[in-house]
């Protein structure tokens, strides 16, 4: 710790801080334009210059590291002749457009100008003009604007790992721009418009519908992903105008996915659902939710009609809350069916626990990765994210995989190979440390033995975890966790894949492809379904098919009663995420149209086929049961709850970012966007 | 002022001369080549060093007391900049040598690679050998295209006679230098900017500190001198920092080039005794052309202040002497001005030259440079009003000590001195509409 005084009064501050950190911590203002705790540090704008003492020049607040002693004005005679000087030099190319542009009042430059420039500029002549490019569907320039700090060339260089913009031209000419006729593809570039601090990158789905004091702001939890991101939905007139992240530093910092900023641009899609469809013949008919309900019962209820044991097939997407899986898995046993599908994107479960076994936040912690499988880029943006940032601090992330996906970090080695040979691999390494001799020996089996400590943490992806050749895997890594005290975690990638691993314990995710009475699909579309044909045949086998789903889509014709659940904006619940961190979430907006929270639709329905204890009140009562399920264990070694898999589907299924759930392929903002090709 | 020069004054008290140490060879046939480097004992001093295994401190000490200082602009002694380069770091070092010359006016380090590219050669070598570093770069201003490949050449030359490459000379020491085409920016000249368009990115400054001695090239510790820094090195060792020394004046050691351009009868590099009087110099330049009178200089490059001839005129050229009037050696790039000279127009093209070289980077060079060469370019027009003299000024004292690199001062300083010393004229202009000269 050093001792430094900011305008006569004594601080402590710990060595190497930058004079901008110190103030922040301290509640000392100092205006800023360019720099940003999560970006490398610029110095370009020279907002931040401050008086420093026995300094001949004034300092940069964001780049000065304090030292023992130091005496800092803030608001010093020269401090607010250089505020006021760097504020009438951004002004003088600057457009002062405000009443036009879509950042007027949520705007730094706005903001920043008030309370530092000057009312009147001394600037009379010509304003210089920049062009506008056109980065893609997401984000929107108005380059006129831009001051030229850099933030989002530097965010998609250091955090997206690719560097889509760059400032291009000299002096007065340099302006932002993108490779010739490309572009900003990363599925994390939306932040950019969050960082820019003038409206120089607005969104482009968002421009002109509202201004920032119009909105309401309601928290929730993104759907998309296992992380849990805190999105902050902001609402106007019952309608979702965007989202934007909620600063979480344990979960998403302050970033967010373009899949959860651009999402609710779905949920008023001409697909929508508005009122309960019943099959006539080939067509489908409007009905009341009563009558719907009552046609439920007649299918359903035990007195009616009784089912043998798994004679109902459910299917299940991987975002119903916990709430909604706990009034399932109930609904289950009274129709007696063990043949719930509650994850569809998988093949049946092998192991106990599958999730990150620690904190999100602690994956950084460690020295070494070793990525066994996944696609982070499609599954994890902000995970990958993380990990990026370790290779940038120079500890190493290792891979294996299947594919070759260009993941846009530093590798330090890399094994591409069959999903088989897997097991030749690890017991190579295992043989590599087990054997005491020190053979000499050149190959990347070596480089990732060596790496292995308690340093080094194994993060293994759903692809792998959930493929039956896993299950010749479990040996040998669990030999290898003894013997290195290596770490282990598991990356599922649904919004509550672990929420629903717990809760639904005693099922082992599958479905036997045979004839059924009746099948229930659960929130999904025929795109969300590992094993397509499966599902398919079941449905067509099935003599009575209800799906529920806020969307019309290519499979609807195989149901024969439809009924029209929420998008997730509308819901409330639970989530469990990746690090089984219990997350609940409220409505940001009212159902459209009839559509009801699936949860409500679940608990009408036990009631009209009497099945026991369907007396929940509210959302939050169910939640008080439905937690009580969850599992406390850790995920210390692998260990296998079924060693039966019969029936799985191809080993390799690649998934599209922007083609992950209903949602997501109903925001036309997002479809625009160029797929992500990640292999090589 | 028109009175003020006599050619013919004598100098009492003068000793100082041309000499040549940088561009010794300049007189001879064939002055570039190896052969006629090693027949005025031209790579000795590496051959002895490698040889006797020289403490590299011993060197650095003789550097210090020869008093050199770096000829490219801000004459920070060389002695100590090198020790700051961190001895016992285990990884590579680089060092660089600047030969981006980009400033207006100057056109001595060009001299140096044509007559004189093997001097440099060795002074790179020797300075690889006292900072240990084993790889070094020649950047080369981007307009001179067949110097630079003059310069390969060179290095070639010079790797077949073994005094490149790996274990130089059977000593286990190696070093490898490199010629590097820059693109004509002049920003490139400064040395974190050189670094990143070394590195393959666009040239632009970094912030300071970090220090390219602890983080340069690749995040490495690196050393960036001048071209005439290095080349002074050679000689320095063989003949002693003593004898350096006592070429130029205290606090100014040795010998420096001057290019004299502007308003001269022999316009050209003169490698001058620092601490020679102006007159003296001016005089081997041929005097003022067309027996015109002297208005005023820009003795180091447009970076560095204008003197008005009555002051200039009895200065000595050294680090002392010129800011002792105000003013500073800078890279050596004089410039004369003649009294038919219009200040404002001199300052509008100087003003232009900053308002382009400007890398865009931070904001009040960027934005400041623009509207700087806005405001003279109104005078020139015949619309600026009185008020705008006090916004010039202003508008350039805020550029000043505010900018991340010197670029900002650079382009402030050429305003506030010509306004300073030619304030009438730039008021006459405006009541005017034109020059009244
Ligand atoms: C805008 C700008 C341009 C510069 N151009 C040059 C140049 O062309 N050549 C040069 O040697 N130094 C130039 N410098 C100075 C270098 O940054 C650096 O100080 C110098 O190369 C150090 O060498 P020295 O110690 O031998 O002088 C420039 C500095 C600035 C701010
Ligand atoms: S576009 Fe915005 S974020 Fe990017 S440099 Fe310009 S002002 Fe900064
Ligand atoms: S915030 Fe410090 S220079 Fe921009």
């Amino acid at each position: 710790m050093v001792k430094i005084k900011i305008n006569g009064k004594t601080f402590k501050a710990p060595e190497k801080s930058t004079i901008i950190q110190v103030a922040d911590d301290n509640g000392i203002e100092i205006p800023r334009f360019c720099y940003h705790k999560k970006l490398s540090i610029a110095a370009n704008c020279r907002m931040c210059l401050v008086e420093v003492k026995n300094f001949p020049k004034p300092l940069p607040a964001c780049a000065t590291q304090v030292n023992e002693g130091m005496e800092i004005f803030t608001k010093s005679k020269q401090t607010k002749d250089c505020q006021q000087s760097v504020m009438e030099f951004l002004l003088i190319n600057h457009p002062l457009d405000c009443p036009i542009c879509d950042q007027g009042g949520e705007c730094d430059l706005q903001d920043t100008a008030m309370a530092y420039g000057s009312p009147k500029s001394r600037y009379q002549e010509e304003k210089r003009v920049v062009l506008n490019k056109n980065l893609g569907p997401l984000v929107s320039t108005d380059l006129n604007r831009c001051i030229q700090c850099s933030r989002c060339v530097r965010f998609l260089k250091e955090v997206g790992g690719m560097q889509e913009l760059g400032l291009i031209g000299r002096g007065e000419h340099a302006e932002i721009s993108a490779y010739v006729e490309k572009s900003v593809d990363s599925e994390i570039s939306g932040n950019i418009i969050d960082l820019c601090p003038v409206g120089a990158l607005t969104s482009k789905p968002f421009r002109y519908s509202a201004r920032t004091w119009e909105m309401v702001r309601k928290s929730t939890i993104s759907p998309h992903d296992s992380l849990g991101s805190h999105l902050e939905a902001h609402v106007k007139d019952g309608n979702v105008m965007r989202v934007l992240p909620k600063e979480n530093e344990d979960i998403n910092e302050c970033w967010i996915s373009d899949r959860d900023r651009f999402s609710y641009i779905g949920i008023n899609s001409e697909d929508r659902i508005k009122t309960p469809l019943l099959k006539t013949g080939s067509n489908f008919k409007p009905i009341s939710w009563d009558e719907a309900f009552h046609t439920l019962e007649r299918v359903f209820h035990p007195s009616l009609n009784k089912f043998k044991e798994d004679e109902v097939a459910i299917f299940s997407s991987n975002q119903i809350t916990l709430e909604e899986a706990y009034l399932l898995d109930k609904l289950a046993s009274y129709v007696g069916t063990k043949q719930v599908k509650f994850d569809v994107a998988n093949n049946p479960n092998l192991i106990a626990n599958p999730s990150l076994n620690g904190m999100i936040g602690d994956v950084e912690s460690f020295e070494n990765i070793i990525l066994l499988g996944s696609q982070l880029r499609n599954e994890n943006p902000l995970l990958l994210q993380r990990l990026r940032k370790m290779g940038n601090a120079g500890k190493t992330i290792n891979i294996i995989n299947t594919v070759d996906f260009d993941l846009q970090l530093t590798v330090s080695n890399k094994i591409i190979q069959p999903i088989k040979d897997f097991q030749k691999t690890f017991e190579h390494i295992h043989k590599i440390l087990s054997t005491k001799v020190a053979k000499k020996e050149n190959s990347t089996e070596k480089n990732i033995a060596n790496l292995l400590s308690e340093k080094t943490l194994l993060l293994v992806g759903e692809d792998i975890y959930t493929n039956p050749a896993f299950m010749n895997l479990t040996n040998v890594i669990n030999q290898l966790i003894d013997l290195t005290s290596m770490k282990i975690g598991c990356l599922p990638t649904g919004s509550n894949s672990v929420g629903l691993q717990q809760m639904f314990g005693n099922y082992v995710n599958h479905i036997d492809d045979k004839k059924y009475q009746a099948s229930i699909s659960l929130n999904l579309e025929l795109e969300d379904i590992k094993d397509k044909s499966l599902f398919e045949r079941v449905l067509k086998k099935s003599k009575f098919n209800v799906g529920v789903t806020p969307f019309l889509n290519k499979n609807s014709k195989q149901f024969d009663l439809i009924l029209p659940s929420t998008t997730h904006f509308e819901n409330e619940g639970t989530f469990v995420n990746l690090e089984s961190r219990v997350q609940s979430f409220s409505q940001t907006i009212s159902p459209k149209f009839e559509s009801k929270p699936l949860w409500k639709i679940l608990r009408v329905l036990g009631n009209f086929i009497d099945c026991p204890d369907f007396t929940f009140e509210s959302c939050s009562e169910i939640k008080e049961k439905a937690v009580q399920k969850l599992s406390k264990n850790k995920l210390k070694r692998f260990n296998l709850i079924n060693q039966q898999v019969k029936h799985h589907s191809k080993d390799f299924w690649l998934k599209d970012i922007n083609n992950s759930d209903a949602l997501v392929r109903r925001s036309t903002a997002l479809q625009n966007t160029k797929r992500l090709r990640s292999e090589k | 002022m028109n009175d003020v020069i006599d050619k013919n004054i004598k100098l009492e008290n003068n000793n100082k001369q041309l000499f040549n140490i940088c561009l010794r060879t300049s007189s001879l046939k064939n002055p570039g080549s190896i052969k006629t480097y090693q027949s005025i004992g031209g790579y000795e001093q590496i051959k002895r060093i490698l040889k006797n295994k020289i403490d590299p401190q011993q060197l650095i000490d003789e550097i210090k007391i020869s008093g050199l200082r770096g000829r490219g602009g801000a004459g920070f002694p060389t002695g100590v900049k090198w020790s700051f380069m961190p001895r016992d770091y285990d990884g590579t070092k680089y060092i660089v040598c600047n030969s981006d010359e980009g400033e207006p006016g100057t056109f001595k380090d060009r001299d140096i690679i044509r007559y004189n590219p093997h001097q440099l050669i060795e002074g790179m070598i020797i300075g690889a050998y006292i900072m240990n570093a084993q790889v070094g770069f020649n950047y080369i201003h981007g307009e001179i295209w067949e110097d630079y490949v003059f310069f390969e050449k060179a290095i070639e030359d010079a790797r077949k006679a073994g005094f490149l490459g790996n274990n130089i000379l059977g000593s286990g020491f190696d070093f490898e230098l490199h010629a590097v085409h820059g693109y004509g920016a002049y920003i490139c000249g400064e040395e974190t900017a050189l670094i990143e368009s070394i590195e393959g990115k666009k040239g632009q400054p970094r912030y300071k500190p970090p220090f390219p001695a602890t983080y340069g090239i690749y995040g490495k510790p690196t050393n960036v001198n001048n071209t005439e820094t290095y080349a002074s090195i050679p000689w320095i060792i063989e003949h002693g920092g003593q004898e350096f020394m006592s070429h130029g004046v205290p606090n100014s050691g040795g010998t420096k080039i001057f290019s004299v351009s502007g308003h001269v009868e022999k316009p050209g590099n003169y490698e001058i005794q620092l601490g020679m009087p102006f007159r003296q110099l001016l005089a081997e330049a041929g005097g003022v052309w067309k027996n015109r009178q002297l208005k005023a200089v820009i003795p180091g490059g447009p970076s560095t202040p204008v003197v008005p001839a009555n002051i200039i005129i009895d200065a000595t050229l050294d680090y002392d002497g010129l800011a002792q009037i105000g003013s500073s050696v800078g890279a050596g790039s004089m410039i004369v001005m003649d009294d038919s000279t219009c200040m404002v127009q001199a300052l509008r093209r100087l003003s232009y030259f900053f308002y382009e070289e400007s890398c865009g980077q931070c904001t009040p060079c960027r934005e400041g440079t623009g509207w700087v060469y806005r405001i003279i370019d109104r005078i020139f027009k015949g619309q600026a009003t009185l008020a705008d003299l006090d916004l010039l000024t202003d508008v350039s004292k805020k550029i000043s000590g505010r900018t991340i690199c010197a670029l900002g001062d650079a382009a402030a300083t050429p305003v506030l001195s010509f306004i300073k010393h030619f304030r009438s004229e730039f008021e006459n202009f405006i009541k005017h509409g034109k020059s009244v000269n």
